[in-house]
């Protein structure tokens, strides 16, 4: 009997660790059917083929730099929802209901953006951005080894004049 | 499953499979086992356990039990086995246990035989060699005949019969005792 | 039949009886229980041979799995989670993009917008870090 109890936890704890791992997963699954959302999932595969893309400017540099070292990345984006407000606290509260940490907050007239961390063993496992607007609801999910300094380099290097006092922010911190 | 084998003619003889075997020759047992593991370990819970064990060891080993000839003394002989090793394993819980299993020292077999005739017995049976009261056990609790008691402690016959007699003698020491004391008080 | 009793113990405290003739002493005892000591060792033989476990033995068979209710259980909760997974994997890989050059062109915006949030966090929390020095200062200057 013990043995039964030990092997139905085990399956119940991997199902929920199962779940609690992908809110993106459980976003794709509720909204598979729904067209007003666009939904991206791309590979690490994919990733591996950027590499062999030439990299011309520092900017892409940067890029494929962040990419080598993710597994994964999932969108589910729309620009055209009524309940837009409603979904993103949703999100939130599925967020934190999975474990995740909260990164930082950034609230505007237009937009409510917040990024979680799932971290294990110090090491930032998954980063989920999620932006709610008027009508816009986007959940983004990257995985793999996320490197936060690396992928905020990657605006800065991109658009160097409109941003160019974030570089010492950075550097003062 | 079941072969029919012709030994010579005239005489049938229906050679069971292992599956078989084992439920009519094993788990009509598997109570005497436990009363074996018992009288050893004296604790209930480790008793069922090790002759659990004991029935999963055979079952795996059910192929063996067509050429064995008394398989209840196997079966026993195993149980027995299977009991040293878990004292082996639990030395000292099985120290402690059997301290508190003890009855009360202070009563004499007199007191203690009006009581509960059980544990008179059990505590006249501790008293004795550890293989004197296995023989025991197995002869008058289970009914072994003394040949398959030698089987399943690897005496001697001769062993056996003089096992058995010297906890008997013991007993009855212990009775005439008590039927003495009866008539003084 | 005293005499016969009589004879079967003899020859039982001496060693000498057969099992059947110690069958038939415990079947005289425990048709005519007494309470003198020798009836009472009787009596605790009879009821040693009584004891059983309180829980019947579990079948080797399905010691593993102990019984069908387990085993259904266990297979249900198999199933749950292997159509779950599969239909995990149906959906996501119904949007896996396929085409390297489409893959690249999102990967890069998906990449811009998550590092420009970034950095819009990272002004507004340095704004803020500002707005509190301010502070300090006023209380600091009052």
């Amino acid at each position: 009997m013990k043995k039964l109890f030990i092997t139905i936890t085990i399956i119940m704890a991997s199902l929920a660790t199962y779940a609690q791992g992908t809110v993106v997963n459980k976003y794709f699954n509720q909204l598979a059917d729904n067209d007003q959302f666009t939904k991206v999932s791309i590979s690490s595969k994919m990733f591996s083929l950027f590499t062999e893309l030439e990299a011309g400017s520092e900017a892409e540099e940067e890029f494929l730099k962040a990419v080598s070292k993710l597994k994964g990345l999932k969108v589910i984006a729309s620009d055209s929802i009524g309940n837009a407000a409603k979904m993103y606290s949703q999100a939130l509260k599925d967020i934190d209901a999975a474990g995740y940490d909260e990164l930082m907050s950034v609230k505007d007239a237009e937009e409510n953006m917040r990024f979680s961390i799932k971290e294990s063993g110090g090491k930032i496992e998954e980063l989920l951005m999620v932006v709610g607007g008027k009508k816009r609801f986007v959940l983004l999910s990257l995985y793999g080894e996320i490197d936060l300094k690396n992928i905020s380099k990657i605006a800065r290097s991109m658009n160097v004049g409109g941003l160019d006092n974030l570089s010492k922010i950075d550097a003062d911190n | 499953m079941t072969a029919v084998t012709f030994i010579r003619p005239g005489r049938l003889l229906v050679e069971m499979s292992p599956n078989n075997l084992f439920e009519s020759q094993i788990i009509p047992v598997a109570d005497k086992m436990y009363r074996f593991a018992l009288s050893i370990l004296k604790e209930t819970d480790s008793a069922h356990d090790v002759v659990q064990e004991c029935l999963a060891k055979i079952w795996k080993n059910r192929n063996k039990l067509s050429d064995i000839q008394s398989p209840e003394a196997w079966a026993m002989r195993i149980t027995r086995n299977q009991c040293y090793d878990w004292v082996k394993t639990n030395r000292f819980t099985v120290l402690s246990e059997n301290e508190s299993n003890k009855p009360n020292s202070d009563q004499t077999d007199y007191e203690l035989i009006l009581a509960d005739q059980t544990k008179w017995l059990e505590r006249v049976l501790t008293s004795l060699p550890e293989k004197h009261r296995e023989v025991y056990h197995l002869r008058e609790v289970e009914e072994l005949p003394y040949q398959d008691i030698a089987d399943t402690l690897s005496l001697s016959l001769s062993e056996v019969k003089v096992c058995l007699h010297r906890a008997r003698t013991k007993i009855r020491a212990s009775i005439e005792q008590i039927e003495a004391y009866g008539i003084a008080n | 039949m005293e005499s016969r009793i009589k004879e079967l113990q003899e020859k039982y405290w001496a060693g000498e009886s057969s099992l059947a003739e110690e069958a038939e002493l415990k079947a005289f005892f425990k048709k005519n229980p007494s309470m003198a000591p020798e009836g009472r060792y009787w009596n605790a033989v009879l009821k040693k041979q009584k004891e059983t476990p309180d829980t019947a033995f579990k079948h080797p068979n399905t010691s593993s799995w102990r019984s069908k209710w387990s085993v259904a259980a266990a297979i249900t909760v198999g199933l749950i989670a292997a159509i779950l997974v599969i239909q995990d994997a149906r959906n996501q890989s119904q949007f896996t993009v396929e085409d390297p050059k489409e893959a690249y062109e999102i990967t890069r915006k998906a990449l811009m917008m998550v590092s420009s949030g970034l950095n819009e966090g990272k002004t507004y929390s340095k704004e803020i870090a500002n707005i509190n020095k301010a502070q300090e200062k006023v209380t600091e200057d009052k």
